[in-house]
């Protein structure tokens, strides 16, 4: 058989598979052909290969855990894939790819793993790891992130014992079970084996430095506490394994003191994956940066620099498996030359509907993408992943507006049907507000077209932006509520990004990043002191402005030292404490959109305060020159700077002298409170511990109750209960895959009902405010109980037993979403009989520490 | 049974398993010290489940709402096989094949961090895992009530109510009617909202039905009449009623006074509001008065042949003026009654006597009007010493001597000749012979006496007059009667002239009014007028005197400073004393440092009692009570 | 920021109160023209129905409570007019009454509603005075957090106990076993300890079954306080001493959790007279005015 093929396929994932099946597709069609013309049977060799490293197919899908759901996201986009694929459980869905791989009877082969590619289009040699090789024409490399698990790397590595995934916690019972790794994976199975088997955690380092915070709080107290049987072996690793006569396995570790040899049942190591970018790079392939979450530049045919090296999937910046399915058949009809309209076409076709161009989808994406100076240099794919994820908004006036109007409720009425709505143009009346003051929205706006006008406060006279200007970026970095208002002028279209795809974007890619900083640098400058200069003068100042990033715990600046700056607090929050003999006072606490150290500026050299970040948080720090430089440009702010100065000095002194009021400060920073925005406080010296609000949250929720009264910290009769602060940058928005968690305008996080159980957030809130839960059961009426006594009465069951439904549905994440479609407000403070209980933002804290 | 526990520690790595037996015919599961198998959890009970073993069947059951999963459902009872799996929170129960000599083996999977963390639910810890809760006592408190308080009291309404014969029973006895109810049928006392007054406890007891006739409905006036005979304050056929609003008219039941279960307010009320409602604006009555039926029955018998000529009063005190207490300007003058003494003009000449008859007529007090009662008489100088020295009251005379007061401390016994008078004024008309005198009130045996006297004079040869030394008369000797020729015409001539004399200027004429019809028979010539004296002026009023009566010592004085007796010269003078007198020291109570009267102190609401004869036609009743209200009760 | 019931609002309600107080007192004083004040005059019965309405509206709070959507304003605004308003239905139902009382229903029910109030007064002194306290008995932490101690400690005593002489082993255990917390509504109330131990005399004989009172673990500290300087087995008094020292802070960690369920069970009791006379006084109340009307 022959070693050349027109088309080689690297990693059988989604992607893999589905260009293999269409390669396969197309090899068929010939066949036929051939057979008709020439009446030989007998099919020809394939024309292309796909190669796996692993022995299965998708094994990122497999690696999942027993059951879980795979979801179909995102609804909106059709499949195009010769391989099926709609949501279901991980075994259906490797299932029916593992039928279609023989039915399609696709050439792929398993355990060769691809370590290095040369050559050039048409003639490219791939070597494998066992040294044997191949040729190929093109290349298609859909090897996605998680890459290759690494391996054990001693002696007795492939034993069986040794394994690299976890299918079902809960199959195993009574095991002793090493879990090699610090990584999340390794961090949640090892909890979760925890339960019922003796654990060992084998930590190469001294601590878990790469885990996520919900995680590593977990394994360090469950470390701690005796009775659990997890026990954590730090900075040791694996020395050998062999397996014993009796049927038992030892593996040796060396710790920092000494051997020790463990007879085991299990070892599962979970050290991440061998990313796949050098071995991308190997082939010549160029990253933008060195971000690990870097994309390669890509033509918008999946085609890389090198020519004929293709790359899809998420590798390619599409980590969703139907993209990843649709991306496969695309880039093999683009190698075979044959142009078609990627599947994503419909939907950018109907984000255009409604704007006043003739030009095509195409055309217009380009137009775009040229009109935004700051989206130019990212690649076509992405950008039109962009643009589908964004709202575009497009301004008309008076009947124009109306007829449009018309045109939209056609296309709504279409779209009905669909199970998932894709999003089309939003048509919105000139003089419209895109967003108010005070809004929680946290979208970025870019301008293609026309103009808007923004009253920002502390500007006195609308400022207006242009084609290709964007504006909302402060929300987007800070997470704060929106300073002004911003109101579009008539045939103004703008495209309206979601803070997700943004982050993802400012992560990946380094001129967006930094264009958007300058830019809240200057406009920031212009807010707080210098209202009077244009941007342009600003411009060169924000340059020497630098902008910082602060761990919790980190000092800004110290007691005593000379100060040369202030920092502008662009996200987080912030102590300052002082040194009253010998004894730490928290004198004031800052939120993000404050200045802090603005006395250096007031010749006062020395710092009073000693500045420490809470959570964490980004500064924007002004040297003394730079801001006398441009005080001397624009001297209006003085006054009210001044003013401004003076009145935290009389805040900061009369917390000093009631060092007691400081510590409660204190306490609430160090309970994470800095970085909420409406958090649940409860005055233990009034709660009569009745329970009600509790109650109340089941009650109003679905019979969950989202938090927790009695758990929860106190210091000095405050109370913190176990509850949603509506963080200002919500970790449980983090990594949502369905994107179902949300703040409204009004500020409230909430999840939406297309949650699906993953737990990310459970795990990345770090003030267990998120659990998943079956739907409670209906209980008997209130009067059924309050005058018979059925059932237990209000509040959530204890150890209801979900129905047969809320099983099959499956555990859900619930949190709180501070009542925001009750009209009564917060249950659980408008339940509370004796006052107790308080929702409260950071700002009234002050107040709060004052009374007592 | 036998029972066979396995605990499974799968703490340290490798399974241990710990064997105990339990020798018992049932087997309990919960958080308590004191179950079998200790389980802690929130949710599970002290005593959470209990398994029983019969005949090789294995039986659980949940105490009360517990509940347990049994292979993933979640059940109360049910049956036990081998390898069915209990989940308790989150420890675990599986049977296993029970080895020989045992009839049931169970392997136990405690969750040690939840034994630990919940080591609270071992314990009672909670007031309402404790108590009985509130819902229960609740409602048994609130049974008792409405079986006591309810039921009970209108079971026995209802009992009193239907059978009659009892209840009437009870109405017919006074007294002991108490005792006719007996315990069981008097549940409805706890209804009282307040103690009766102390005569109707005694008659009707606890008997609630005797005025509370029917269930939502005031006790109306028969009830009360029942046991009271009941003349009222205006009668049912007087057209104030019919005129009057219907807030009035219920105004004059016997609820809207007397008040029963309301201490401190006695069933009889004093306040003047009782008439003031109805007073405040002026009553004007068509046709006949209110008050006139009072006046009717206080009538004195005595008149003869009296009758109240309806006209006259009527037009008199037709109107009842505005009365919104007692003082000068609240309360309208007093209207005194006159007896006024008509003539009638008698059709027979041939008995030429004058016939008369008394009118009572109420008249302003300050008309001015003179009394005529036919009399001639001058207080001032029954007062005065000077005039009085001859007689055996040198100082003057006192009220007392004639005016005694009557039973009912209001009115006085008549003044009469005999005994008030005749002590010193004597009838003697012969200046020879004083120890003669005249007969009093029968004017023919005064001409007769004369004649009898005179006619003696003249006749009889040896008749001297005591004292006189002048011997008998030769006939035609007298002058003034020269015309005389026997003694006999002498005598009667001269008892003729005598008897003018006397009627027209002599004694009798001294106190009373004489007519003279100029007849030639002397017998028919002069008649005395008869003397009528007013006893009662304010008829509609009440008043003790004798709680006025201050000083007993000398009591004129008492009575002097209200009727002015001392210069009265005439007996027609009024000397009744009008309101500006009563006000001096009285006045109603909305006015202080007075002696506070009620209406009710000087006017009955209900007239005074009925005569007998009228009682028993209108009701014979044996327990008839009669009670005439006046202020002096009160 | 938090306001307690009595200051919710700037003491709103009392002043409402004060003002329907004062209004009832002048319709009170306009009677007595012809008959003495009673329930039975017009006065009467208008004070009569605002009382009487007042009482449902008071009862009501026992199901505004448990309506968790309500928009009818915060439940701590109702709590304190509840305070305020139920105060005031005092001097207005003696009002109505015109302190005419007796051995009947009307003055059953004023009883009931006296003692209700009064109950309710205490509820209000208790959640008052008693939260902060408690709150500083648990060391602001949970209760839980002291069953959790108190566990662990157990085990602790156990594991040392095991290896201590078979005497004090058993003691430890039986103390351990025999530990009273709670129980009976009065023991909670008064923090009763009925606690038992084997007591050490028999212990020697092979079968020790008589148990005697161990009040405040005092018994069995003793005890090994007593073997301390005694035993000769080496190694044992550092044994003991930690032992001592684990079963001091076991004496004191369940003072709290006794003191704990003290101070709980003084801001619960009351409502178990509170709640079920007040729904006799429900009854009482609607059987007063069937009564006197029906008795009109």
């Amino acid at each position: 058989m022959t070693n050349h093929y027109k088309i080689a396929i690297i990693g059988a994932g989604p992607a893999g598979l589905s260009a293999a099946g269409r390669a396969a597709f197309h090899d068929q069609q010939c066949n036929q052909e051939n057979n008709q013309e020439s009446n030989k049977s007998g099919d020809t060799d394939p024309s292309y290969v796909l190669l796996e490293s692993f022995d299965k197919p998708a094994k990122t899908i497999q690696r999942y855990q027993k059951g879980k759901l795979v979801m179909a996201e995102p609804g909106y986009l059709a499949l195009r894939s010769d391989f099926s694929f709609e949501q279901a459980s991980r075994e259906e869905v490797l299932g029916g790819w593992a039928n279609e791989l023989v039915d399609q009877n696709v050439n792929i082969r398993y355990n060769s793993e691809v370590a290095a590619i040369s050559g050039e289009l048409g003639n490219f040699t791939l070597n494998f790891k066992d040294g044997k090789c191949l040729k190929a024409d093109n290349v298609v490399i859909a090897v996605g992130l998680e890459g290759n698990p690494r391996k054990l790397g001693v002696p007795g590595e492939d034993l069986p014992v040794v394994q690299y995934t976890l299918d079902d916690p809960g199959a195993c019972n009574g095991e002793t079970i090493v879990v090699v790794g610090a990584g999340d994976s390794a961090i949640e199975n090892a909890l979760a084996l925890a339960k019922n088997n003796q654990v060992y955690l084998l930590n190469r380092r001294d601590e878990f430095s790469r885990a996520k915070e919900g995680n590593l709080n977990a394994v360090l107290k469950a470390n701690a506490d005796e009775n659990t049987t997890l026990s954590v072996y730090y900075s040791t690793s694996a020395q050998s394994v062999s397996d014993e006569e009796n049927g038992t396995y030892t593996m040796v570790l060396n710790t920092p003191d000494g051997d020790v040899s463990i007879d085991c049942h299990r070892i599962i190591a979970r050290l991440g994956g061998i990313p796949p970018r050098r071995f991308v790079e190997s082939s010549g392939v160029v990253f933008p940066n060195a971000k690990p979450g870097a994309i390669p530049d890509l033509s918008d045919k999946y085609q890389s620099n090198v020519p004929g090296v293709y790359i899809i999937g998420s590798l390619a910046g599409y980590p969703l498996i139907k993209q990843a399915l649709n991306q496969g058949y695309d880039v093999i009809e683009y190698i075979l030359g044959n142009t078609i309209k990627p599947a994503d076409h419909p939907l950018l076709d109907l984000q255009f509907k409604l704007l006043p161009y003739k030009k095509d989808v195409d055309e217009l994406i380009r137009l775009f993408q040229q009109r935004i100076p700051i989206f130019k240099r990212m690649n076509a794919l992405q950008f039109r992943e962009l643009v589908i994820e964004s709202n575009i908004l497009v301004a008309y006036e008076g009947e124009m507006y109306e007829s449009v109007q018309a045109k939209a409720v056609h296309i709504e009425k279409a779209l009905e049907k669909r199970k998932q709505k894709p999003k089309y143009t939003k048509t919105i009346s000139a003089g419209d507000y895109i967003y108010r003051e005070g809004d929680y929205s946290n979208s970025f706006f870019t301008i293609v077209e026309g103009e808007v006008t923004v009253d920002m406060p502390g500007i006195n006279g609308q400022q207006t932006y242009t084609r290709g200007q964007f504006f909302g970026e402060n929300s987007l970095l800070s997470g704060r509520p929106r300073l002004g208002n911003a109101i579009a002028n008539s045939n103004c279209i703008i495209v309206e990004t979601p803070r997700r795809i943004m982050v993802k974007l400012m992560n990946s890619n380094d001129d967006v990043r930094e264009g958007i900083d300058l830019v809240f640098i200057v406009r920031t400058l212009q807010r707080l002191f210098a209202p009077n200069l244009s941007s342009d003068e600003l411009v060169k100042f924000a340059g020497a402005a630098e902008l910082r990033t602060f761990k919790p715990g980190e000092v800004i600046f110290k007691e005593g030292d000379k100060g040369q700056s202030l920092h502008f607090m662009r996200s987080g929050s912030v102590t300052l404490s002082r040194m009253t003999d010998d004894k730490d006072i928290v004198v004031a606490q800052y939120q993000t959109g404050k200045i802090i150290g603005q006395m250096a500026l007031m010749g006062d050299a020395a710092r009073r305060e000693t500045a420490t970040a809470n959570v964490f948080s980004e500064t924007i720090e002004l040297t003394n020159e730079i801001l006398y430089r441009i005080l001397e440009a624009d001297t209006s702010t003085i006054e009210s700077f001044q003013d401004n100065a003076s009145s935290s000095a009389i805040l900061h002194t009369r917390m000093e002298v009631r060092p007691e009021i400081g510590s409660v400060t204190d306490f609430l920073m160090d309970e994470g409170l800095g970085e909420a925005t409406n958090c649940l406080i409860i005055d233990e010296s009034l709660c009569v511990g009745c329970d009600n609000c509790e109650k109340a949250c089941a009650e109003t929720h679905g019979g969950i109750s989202r938090l927790d009264r009695e758990a929860g910290t106190s210091f000095a009769n405050v109370h913190v209960p176990f509850s949603c602060r509506h963080c200002a940058q919500p970790h449980c928005m983090k990594d949502c895959p369905p994107n179902a968690i949300h703040r409204s305008a009004s500020g409230e996080v909430h999840i939406d009902g297309s949650c699906i159980g993953c737990g990310n957030c459970e795990t990345n809130c770090p003030y267990s405010a998120i659990k998943l839960a079956y739907d409670a059961p209906k209980k008997p009426g209130l009067f059924a109980w309050l005058f018979l006594g059925k059932g237990d009465g209000p509040g959530e069951e204890a150890h209801y037993s979900p129905s047969k439904e809320a099983k099959d549905k499956g555990k859900k994440a619930v949190k709180c979403d501070a009542c925001m479609d009750l009209p009564s407000g917060p249950a659980c403070v408008n339940s509370c009989p004796t006052g107790a209980a308080m929702r409260m933002s950071p700002d009234q804290f002050i107040e709060l520490v004052e009374k007592r | 049974m036998d029972i066979l526990l396995r605990y499974v520690d799968t703490a340290n790595g490798s399974q241990s398993y710990q064997d105990t037996e339990v020798k018992s015919k049932s087997l309990t599961i919960g958080s308590s010290k004191a179950v079998d198998i200790q389980l802690c959890g929130k949710d599970i009970a002290l005593k959470h489940l209990v398994i029983t073993a019969s005949a090789g069947k294995v039986k659980f059951e949940c105490k009360g709402k517990r509940r347990i999963s049994l292979n993933g459902r979640t059940v109360s009872k049910g049956k036990l096989a081998v390898d069915d799996e209990i989940l308790l929170d989150s420890h675990i129960i599986r049977v296993i094949t029970a080895p020989a000599g045992f009839d049931l083996a169970l392997e136990i999977r405690v969750d040690q961090n939840l034994q630990d963390r919940a080591l609270e639910s071992a314990y009672v810890t909670t007031i309402d895992a404790a108590s009985w809760g509130t819902r229960w006592p609740a409602y048994a408190i609130s049974f008792v009530l409405v079986v006591v308080f309810a039921a009970w009291p209108l079971y026995s309404h209802f009992h009193n109510t239907h059978n009659e014969n009892a209840t009437a029973a009870e109405s017919e006895i006074l007294g002991n009617a108490k005792s006719e109810i007996s315990f069981v049928h008097s549940g409805d006392r706890y209804w009282s909202t307040g103690s009766l007054n102390q005569a109707h406890q005694l008659s009707i007891g606890d008997n609630c039905a005797a005025c509370h006739k029917s269930p939502f409905e005031q006790v109306k006036d028969e009830a009360c009449e029942e046991c009271h005979q009941i003349a009222d304050h205006i009668d049912e056929t007087s057209t104030l009623i019919s005129a009057s609003s219907h807030a009035k008219n219920s105004a004059q039941a016997c609820q809207s006074c007397h008040k029963e279960h309301n201490e401190p307010t006695s069933v009889i009320i004093t306040s003047d509001m009782l008439c003031v409602d109805c007073h405040a604006e002026e009553v004007r009555m068509a046709g006949n008065n209110p008050h006139s039926n009072a006046i009717a029955n206080n009538a004195d018998p005595v008149i003869e042949g009296s009758t109240t000529t309806t006209s006259d009063t009527t037009s008199e005190i037709a109107s009842i003026p505005t009365t919104t207490g007692f003082s000068v300007n609240k309360h309208p003058q007093f209207k005194l009654s006159y007896l006024e003494s008509v003539k009638l003009n008698s059709s027979e000449k041939e008995k030429a006597i004058v016939n008369m008859s008394w009118n009572k007529q109420q008249m302003a007090f300050d008309s001015a009007y003179p009394e005529a009662s036919n009399l001639k008489f001058d207080h001032k100088v029954h007062f005065s010493p000077s005039k009085m020295r001859t007689t055996d009251k040198p100082d003057g005379m006192r009220c007392a001597d004639c005016h005694t007061l009557k039973s009912d401390n209001e009115h006085f016994e008549p003044v009469n000749m005999e005994e008030h008078c005749s002590s010193c004024h004597q009838l003697t008309f012969d200046t020879d012979n004083l120890e003669r005198q005249l007969p009093h009130g029968n004017p023919d045996e005064v001409i007769r006496m004369l004649e009898e006297h005179y006619v003696r004079v003249y006749t009889d040869p040896n008749f001297k007059a005591a004292g006189s030394g002048t011997r008998r008369r030769r006939l035609g000797q007298d002058s003034n009667n020269a015309n005389c020729n026997t003694p006999f015409a002498c005598g009667m001539q001269k008892a003729a002239s005598e008897s003018e004399a006397q009627f027209t200027k002599g004694v009798c004429n001294y106190c009373h009014q004489v007519s003279d019809n100029e007849a030639n028979d002397i017998y028919t010539r002069w008649q005395v007028l008869p003397v009528r004296i007013n006893d009662d002026w304010y008829p509609n009023a009440i008043f003790d005197h004798a709680s006025h009566e201050t000083k007993k010592a000398d009591s004129n004085h008492s009575c002097l400073s209200c009727h002015d007796a001392e210069e009265s010269e005439s007996s027609t003078d009024v000397l009744i004393p009008g309101i500006d007198n009563c006000v001096d020291c009285h006045a109603d109570d909305s006015i202080a440092n007075k002696i506070t009267v009620n209406c009710v102190s000087c006017h009955d609401f209900h007239p005074k009692m009925l005569s007998p004869t009228i009682l028993n036609t209108t009701k014979p009743s044996i327990n008839t009570i009669d009670m005439p209200h006046t202020g002096k009760q009160l | 920021m938090h306001q307690n019931m009595l200051d919710y609002k700037g003491k709103r309600y009392f002043y409402i109160s004060l003002a329907l107080v004062a209004v009832c007192v002048g319709i009170f004083m306009s009677q007595g023209a012809l008959f003495a004040a009673n329930g039975g005059t017009w006065q009467g019965y208008v004070l009569g129905t605002v009382g009487a309405g007042l009482i449902c509206w008071l009862m009501a709070l026992g199901i505004r409570k448990r309506s968790y959507a309500s928009t009818l304003g915060p439940l701590n605004g109702w709590a304190s007019a509840h305070i305020y308003l139920g105060t005031s239905l005092l001097i207005i139902a003696t009002l109505h009454c015109a302190a005419q009382f007796g051995l009947n229903i009307h003055t059953l029910a004023f009883v009931l509603m006296t003692i209700v109030i009064l109950s309710g007064f205490y509820g209000l002194f208790a959640y008052m005075r008693y939260p902060k306290i408690e709150a500083d008995n648990r060391l602001e932490k949970p209760r839980s957090a002291l069953f959790e101690e108190l566990s662990l400690l157990n085990k602790n005593v156990r594991d040392l106990s095991k290896k201590c002489d078979g005497q004090i082993q058993q003691v430890v255990e039986s103390a351990i076993e025999r530990t009273a917390i709670g129980g009976g509504t009065i023991a909670q109330l008064f923090a009763l300890d009925s606690s038992k131990v084997v007591s050490a005399d028999d212990t020697d004989k092979a079968s020790s079954t008589t148990l005697v009172a161990n009040y405040d673990q005092q018994v069995v500290i003793d005890l090994i306080a007593k073997k301390l300087p005694r035993t000769r087995r080496q190694g044992q008094p550092a044994l003991l001493q930690q032992m001592l020292s684990m079963l001091c802070r076991r004496q004191a960690l369940l003072r709290r959790i006794r003191r704990d369920i003290q101070l709980q069970g003084f801001m619960k009791v009351w409502l178990l007279f509170h709640i079920p006379l007040s729904v006799a006084l429900l009854f009482a109340l609607a059987i007063h005015i069937l009564s006197v009307f029906y008795y009109w």
